[in-house]
């Protein structure tokens, strides 16, 4: 692992992804400590002004700080990111192991379900919970991170396949390795590669289905600052202040660019590796 | 006797390494006489596998060193532009690899494949022609039913008759030399026996000139006139097969000839092995290659590197001990 | 006389139609080593399985010290690693490639609950018995040579003090000038260890320098059973004459003459009625082709399934 992070700080593209994403991180874990304003602290009198000494990023609509919203924003997207691509992938794999090991019938019970949680388009499944259930942060993170376990339990499913044969699974069993040693300690390690590579390209990807579902009001409600919503504010009040769009829709593309470029360069490291075992 | 069909001297092939500079093969020098049986011995980190692919042409892209002369009909084939040499293999030039499932292409049906391998040196001829020399071809490697079995894929073969097929294959093209790298080690004794046989009676019937390489020196007695000792990249012994398998000359060799297992072996009895291990090629010890696992060392041995001396009309061995 | 070790009693282990093992008897008494011996096709890698339970029979009984294996409840399932390990064919393949040796000889250990601090000297012993050095604890299975990784598979199956050995091909890829040292290596450690071996190859000149007795395999079957010299220096049954011929030896003077075999190893799928070895069998007659020669016993004391031995 570490390796390949090195390999990924060699490559131009993955060093610039790198540094995007960690820049990124910082601005939104530190940035509301290092900002004196309260994301939710309205100050209608200064409302839609420009970037200036005071105000980094200018404000919105009801004068409230933009920097400080965004590096909240910042937080719930890396948040949502991170929970979501953890629950999914711990629940993928755990499924596409199991389907790999199971009997056919159960087998086929799973690619079932994997195939009717893949046939939803995650927009619309969110709008049926949000209908059902109401808007809120958790049930972003429910949406996304049931409509991404196929995405993981299939690639897990198909390296366990192809895992199965190998001759150190046959060897670790004749030794007396129960079976929940040999999926814990024996084959999840040498299935994580691909998968890992994959998490990280879903950052990106889950930043956006998040701000998507945000921008639509069906995602994290206000008046927490997210990027989605302070995007669909900046939208509605555009002829008033262009500042607002500029510096979310900023703030998403170098976001999603750094970890494009970083889990880019981490497929490229992880790739010949696998391979280049002698 | 005639003029060698292939003259080898002084090859050197070195490979760019992580670790360094690999001088995989240094100074091979060795002859091919026409019509005969070579067999090469080499061990693995021999540069066995070098030596073929260094003959083909077929070298990796990290070779940092290709020096030496490979004369065939006089001229250097390292010299040759690339075309030439494209157009030397398959017509001159024919190889039996190790494993013949990779050497055959799946989705081509063995008829195919044995009519297309023939167009280089007969493009004018038809296709009738060429399937007709193809199913002959196939009977005279033993293989039943030939007509039927042109239409079928290689993964409809056993690995035993894969590789029929790849000699029918690099007899068709009437090539001068035959380059078989470890033709058997993938089959099971039984099939390896009748291969051998068969590649002893083809060699008696149609005379061709043969590169064998092998670990095995059981092999390369059944089917070898002459015999070339590799050791980790340099020719330590040469001479005819029955002699020098006889009363070798070199350390190597009569060590190697010990570790065979005779016959009147049992249970218990304790068997030789050459101590040590083959040294790094990134990494050359000064003086002789063998100094370090040799039973006959004296200091002088790691002084200078031995010449490979002439011991008869024959013979010869690279060691300043004999 | 001592009681059997390991009792194979008309095992059968059937894949689908095909039967890989059929109807095969075999004891191996304490102390032995056994040479099971036959090519591709023949069910002995399928045998071997059955003895470190990689594989359940269909058919027939495995029994080990008189307990049969089918019985055992999980844990005495998992008491019965301890007495039989396994040595696989290739060396690197068979160890965790995310694990470091150190880690991969002190797993069984675990699994087994047994004392680390206790029972690590002794696998410190072991690894300077196959002759490897501490520093190759802290290394991975890719960074070491095959033949290091062969010593680690060695010493790994030896941890737990195991009585019975399944060594599948063990010098498969090795030079000739290094096997006889792991030859040498693994009869040692027979005699110090106190172990019996069943040796799965189709190398007929290693196997001879090791077993006490050969077994014979021919598709699933044991087609001859009895002491190494007795079948090298006159084998029984056609096929193993064949085997012996076909085992390549250093010929100067190519003064053997083969018994060739004509013909390949059939389909199991479709097997002739009558013996299996019908095929290829230069005394083949009509009674060959219509019945299955039985299990036959022999004056020496050999077992052997042909119609028509050569002895």
């Amino acid at each position: 692992m570490r390796d390949a992070v090195i390999a990924v700080w060699r490559s131009p593209t993955g060093r610039i992804g790198l540094v995007l994403v960690v820049l990124v991180a910082l601005f939104s874990l530190a940035g509301p400590f290092v900002i004196p304003f309260e994301p939710n602290k309205l100050d209608v009198l200064h409302r839609f002004a420009g970037p200036t000494a005071l105000h980094w990023m200018g404000t919105d609509n009801l004068g409230r700080d933009l920097a400080v919203r965004m590096a909240v924003g910042g937080q719930i997207a890396l948040g949502v990111a991170l929970s979501t691509i953890g629950l999914s992938l711990v629940g993928g794999t755990l499924l596409g192991i199991a389907a790999a090991y199971a009997p056919a019938q159960i087998e086929r019970a799973i690619l079932v379900v994997f195939d009717v949680l893949s046939a939803f388009p995650p927009l619309i499944f969110a709008l049926a919970i949000v209908a059902l259930l109401g808007p809120g942060l958790d049930k972003v993170i429910f949406i996304l991170a049931v409509t991404m376990v196929p995405h993981f339990g299939r690639i897990a499913r198909a390296q366990t396949l192809s895992l199965k044969q190998a001759p150190f699974l046959d060897a670790t069993r004749v030794l007396g390795a129960s079976a929940a040693r040999l999926v814990l300690v024996h084959v999840v390690p040498n299935i994580m590669g691909p998968l890992v590579v994959l998490a990280s390209m879903d950052i990106p990807v889950v930043i956006t289905l998040e701000a998507g579902l945000s921008f639509l009001g069906i995602g994290v409600p206000p008046p927490r600052a997210s990027w989605g919503g302070l995007l669909h504010d900046g939208y509605t009040n555009l002829t008033q202040s262009p500042w607002p769009v500029t510096f979310a829709g900023l703030m998403l593309m170098l976001a999603t660019l750094g970890f494009t470029l970083f889990g880019e360069a981490l497929r490229d490291a992880i790739d010949p590796k696998l391979r280049a075992s002698p | 006797m005639s003029e060698p069909l292939l003259k080898i001297r002084d090859l050197s092939v070195h490979f760019r390494t992580s670790h360094g500079i690999a001088q995989v093969l240094r100074n091979v020098s060795l002859d091919l006489g026409r019509g005969r049986a070579v067999g090469v011995v080499g061990e693995s980190g021999s540069g066995k596998s070098t030596l073929a692919a260094s003959l083909l042409r077929l070298l990796p892209a990290n070779l940092a060193l290709l020096d030496g002369t490979i004369e065939l009909d006089g001229r250097n084939l390292l010299d040759l532009p690339a075309a030439e040499t494209m157009a030397l293999r398959g017509t001159r030039f024919a190889m039996i690899f190790q494993d013949p499932m990779t050497a055959l292409n799946p989705v081509f049906t063995i008829g195919n494949q044995l009519v297309e391998l023939q167009r280089a040196k007969r493009p004018t001829a038809s296709k009738a022609e060429l399937r007709e020399r193809a199913v002959q071809m196939l009977a005279r490697v033993g293989i039943a039913d030939p007509i039927r079995r042109l239409e079928q894929y290689p993964h409809e073969f056993s690995g035993g008759m894969r590789q029929r097929v790849m000699i029918a294959a690099a007899l068709l093209t009437d090539a001068d030399l035959l380059i078989a790298d470890e033709p058997t080690t993938a089959l099971d004794p039984t099939i390896e026996a009748q291969i051998v046989a068969l590649m002893r009676t083809l060699h008696d019937e149609i005379g061709g000139t043969l590169l064998l390489i092998s670990h095995s020196l059981g092999l390369i007695s059944q089917l070898c006139d002459d015999v070339v000792v590799l050791y980790a990249g340099t020719v330590v012994e040469t001479g005819p097969m029955a002699e020098l398998f006889r009363n070798p000359l070199h350390p190597y060799t009569r060590a190697l000839i010990a570790c065979e297992i005779a016959d009147d072996v049992t249970r218990g009895d304790k068997l030789a092995s050459i101590p040590g291990e083959v040294p790094d090629v990134t990494r050359l010890p000064p003086g002789c290659i063998f100094a370090n696992r040799c039973p006959d060392v004296v200091p002088a041995c790691r002084e200078a590197v031995p010449e490979l001396r002439a011991f008869g009309p024959d013979r010869r061995a690279a060691c300043s001990r004999i | 006389m001592q009681p059997d070790l390991v009792q194979i009693q008309d095992a059968t282990v059937a894949f689908g139609r095909v039967k890989a093992v059929d109807a095969a008897s075999l004891a191996i008494q304490p102390g032995e080593t056994v040479g099971l011996i036959g090519e591709s096709g023949s069910g002995k890698s399928t045998l071997a399985r059955l003895l470190v339970d990689l594989v359940r029979p269909s058919a027939g009984q495995v029994r080990f010290d008189g307990r049969d294996l089918a019985t055992l409840d999980g844990p005495a399932r998992r008491a019965y690693r301890r007495d039989a390990q396994m040595i696989f064919q290739d060396p690197v393949a068979s160890l965790s490639p995310r694990m470091t040796i150190g880690r991969l000889l002190a797993e069984p250990l675990q699994i087994h609950g047994l004392d680390r601090a206790q029972a690590w000297p002794g696998v410190l012993e072991l690894l300077r018995r196959v002759g490897l050095p501490e520093t190759v604890l802290g290394k991975y299975p890719h960074q070491v040579s095959g033949g290091q990784a062969r010593r680690v598979g060695i010493a790994r199956a030896l941890v737990l003090r195991p009585r019975l050995v399944v060594a599948d091909e063990p010098t498969a890829g090795l030079d000739v000038s290094v096997q006889g040292d792991l030859v040498n290596l693994m009869t040692e450690l027979q005699r110090d260890f106190g172990l019996t071996y069943l040796l799965v190859s189709h190398n007929l000149n290693v196997v001879r320098a090791m077993a006490d007795r050969f077994a014979v395999m021919y598709l699933g079957q044991l087609i001859e059973v009895g002491p190494a010299q007795t079948i090298f220096t006159a084998p029984a049954h056609p096929y193993t004459q064949a085997l012996i011929a076909a085992t390549p030896r250093l010929d100067p003077d190519r003064t053997q003459s083969h018994t060739l075999l004509a013909g390949e190893i059939p389909n199991p799928n479709d097997l002739p009625p009558g013996c299996r070895f019908q095929t290829r069998c230069p005394l083949a007659d009509a009674h060959c082709r219509a019945v299955e020669p039985p299990e036959t016993l022999l004056g020496d004391g050999r077992t052997v399934r042909c119609h028509k031995p050569l002895v």
